[in-house]
């Protein structure tokens, strides 16, 4: 029996689940910390290298970390992109700066927000540092951290950076 | 290397708990696997050829979210095989790259983070087809219902024999001091508790428990080379009926059958009821531990509520199964659920299952179900020789 009417290509049928997500002892003092205005990181017993934010065990030797290193809220651009399309619920006007930013002393990067710079003089080696929300606001959350801006201080020249990105890795 | 024979020369593992707010997943597969390599007496950079991870991303509500593992295990640069699928499953995989002479030693790691689901049936109620059989939004369980009703008509064992499995299960569970849901029940309570979808009733039913679970497998060589007590792994199976409910067989556990198949041609066992010293086998529901032990031959179709009854599956029994207590008393796993059950064979073999060990533990057996809404499942079979 041949069918010759328009196909029924699809049905609706919903997906949710709801979940928490424990967040463990290692992520516990990160967010206790982030909470005061601070931002920790971990020390590696083996290799020394510091890890922000700490976690459980060395990623080069699976070693357990538990020396807490407060870090300073400013440090280097490693690399960034433009976002230049929005997202689904997007709240930022694009187009927006994402990028890698190696804090002070600490050998793997965070990720955030980089504003307050016209894009087109966004660079690798830029020095930037936090700027913070209010801390009324403050919560167990790396938002507290509105996001990151030049400090206007000299760059870290490119050698330097391929150097220090050599020593930072780990492969 | 040489291909040859496959030993567990490791196991590590955290208490299996309803809830364990206080620890990531990452902190709950570390501890597992600290102890594993201990147990293994191994330092997995230096040591470790490749590890297996089993999980499924609907269980954590993160995407792609198995490739989370190698930092936890010590295993960074290392071949990672990601299995989104029972424990069982990535136990085979790790043998078999031992088995063809690719690696010396893999690490194998599966754990239950259910406690994180708020809203966790929904895990299976997700899973039957979204054309035919979700649109009504039933509770997944009465696929459960339909097949125990189902398996008791065509078998002639009963409600009250099913009852007895998980009076006996949770019961055994009190002696394993890493079981979430020991008690002392009678089959009365099972009877008498809510009604889930008849015939089965909820204390029928397995509850979710959270916890890690990881094992260090090794060549023969090396396996004699450490410290440890090796329990050899003799055969292997797994098999998936088709995924309709439609043209399912709802009486007879043939995924289970055919599992165990092959895993004894390989183990090179004719007679299972004689050469198995005991079992753990799936226990999702009551019903199902009755109706695998039929499908694995261990006893005769229709025989394993009478076997059930007559003691013959209990601790001291001359066939125990679920010892450490399964799933309705350790806690289901998700799909870590075949791993503890591996893991219970292994601490029996090697004499360590404390108050609860068996006297004549030589040859054991252990069994996965994939559960709702599926019909597929994994056989071990572990030996001290």
């Amino acid at each position: 029996m041949a069918e010759t009417r328009k196909p029924v290509t699809t049905i609706k049928t919903p997906v949710a689940i709801h979940y928490n997500y424990s967040i463990g002892a290692g992520q516990s003092a990160f967010m206790r910390a982030i909470r005061e205005g601070r931002i920790l990181g971990v020390r590696c017993p083996d290799t020394g290298k510091v890890y922000v934010p700490p976690r459980l065990t060395s990623v080069e030797t699976a070693s357990p970390m538990t020396e807490l290193v407060e870090l300073p809220d400013r440090g280097v651009v490693y690399t960034y992109c433009i976002v230049n399309i929005k997202f689904y619920d997007q709240v930022l006007d694009i187009p927006y700066a994402y990028g890698y930013i190696v804090l002070d002393g600490a050998d793997s990067a965070i990720m955030h927000l980089i504003q307050e710079c016209p894009v087109e003089e966004m660079r690798p080696g830029m020095r930037v540092k936090a700027v913070w929300k209010d801390p009324k606001e403050w919560t167990e959350s790396l938002e507290n951290i509105r996001y990151f801006k030049p400090t206007g201080e000299p760059d870290l020249p490119i050698e330097q950076i391929m150097n220090e990105i050599r020593k930072k890795s780990y492969a | 290397m040489s291909a040859g024979r496959v030993a567990i020369v490791g196991v590590g593992y955290t208490p299996f708990r309803p809830i364990t707010p206080d620890v990531s997943f990452r902190e709950m597969v570390y501890e597992a696997a600290a102890k594993a390599y201990e147990d293994a007496g191994i330092e997995p950079q230096k040591d470790l050829d490749a590890c297996v991870t089993c999980q499924d991303d609907f269980e954590h509500g993160r995407s792609i979210w198995n490739e989370q593992t190698p930092d936890s295990l010590g295993a960074v640069l290392k071949p990672v095989g990601t299995i989104p699928g029972d424990g069982i499953y990535g136990l085979i995989d790790a043998y078999m790259q031992i088995r063809s002479g690719l690696r010396n030693v893999v690490v194998v790691e599966t754990h239950s983070k259910a406690s994180n689901m708020i809203t966790r049936n929904y895990l299976l109620a997700h899973a039957p087809d979204p054309i035919y059989n979700k649109p009504l939004s039933q509770h997944p369980y009465y696929i459960a219902g339909m097949e125990m009703n189902r398996f008791l008509y065509e078998t002639g064992n009963t409600k009250e024999q099913c009852a007895m499995v998980a009076v006996k299960n949770r019961r055994n569970a009190l002696s394993n001091p890493v079981a979430a849901y020991g008690q002392k029940s009678a089959v009365e309570d099972v009877l008498g508790s809510e009604m889930i979808s008849y015939p089965l009733t909820e204390l029928d039913t397995s509850s979710h428990a959270d916890g890690g679970i990881v094992m260090v497998l090794a060549s023969e060589d090396r396996a004699r080379s450490l410290a440890g007590k090796p329990v050899w792994i003799k055969g292997v199976g797994w098999c998936s009926e088709t995924p309709w409910l439609e043209s399912r067989n709802w009486g007879e556990a043939v995924y289970a059958k055919l599992a165990a198949d092959m895993a004894y041609r390989i183990a090179k066992i004719n007679e299972p009821r004689e050469d198995i010293d005991f079992a753990e086998v799936d226990d999702t529901f009551s019903y199902k531990e009755l109706q695998h032990l039929e499908a694995l031959g261990l006893c005769q179709r229709g025989m394993a509520g009478r076997m059930t009854s007559d003691g013959v599956t209990q601790r001291q029994g001359e066939l125990p199964v679920n010892v450490s207590g399964g799933s309705l008393g350790v806690g289901h796993l998700v799909e870590a659920t075949g791993l503890q059950k591996v893991l219970e064979v292994v601490l029996q073999l090697r004499g360590e299952a404390g108050k609860r060990q068996l006297d004549n533990a030589r040859v054991g057996l252990a069994q996965s179900w994939r559960g709702i809404p599926y019909a597929s499942g994994a056989v071990a079979i572990l030996s001290r020789e």
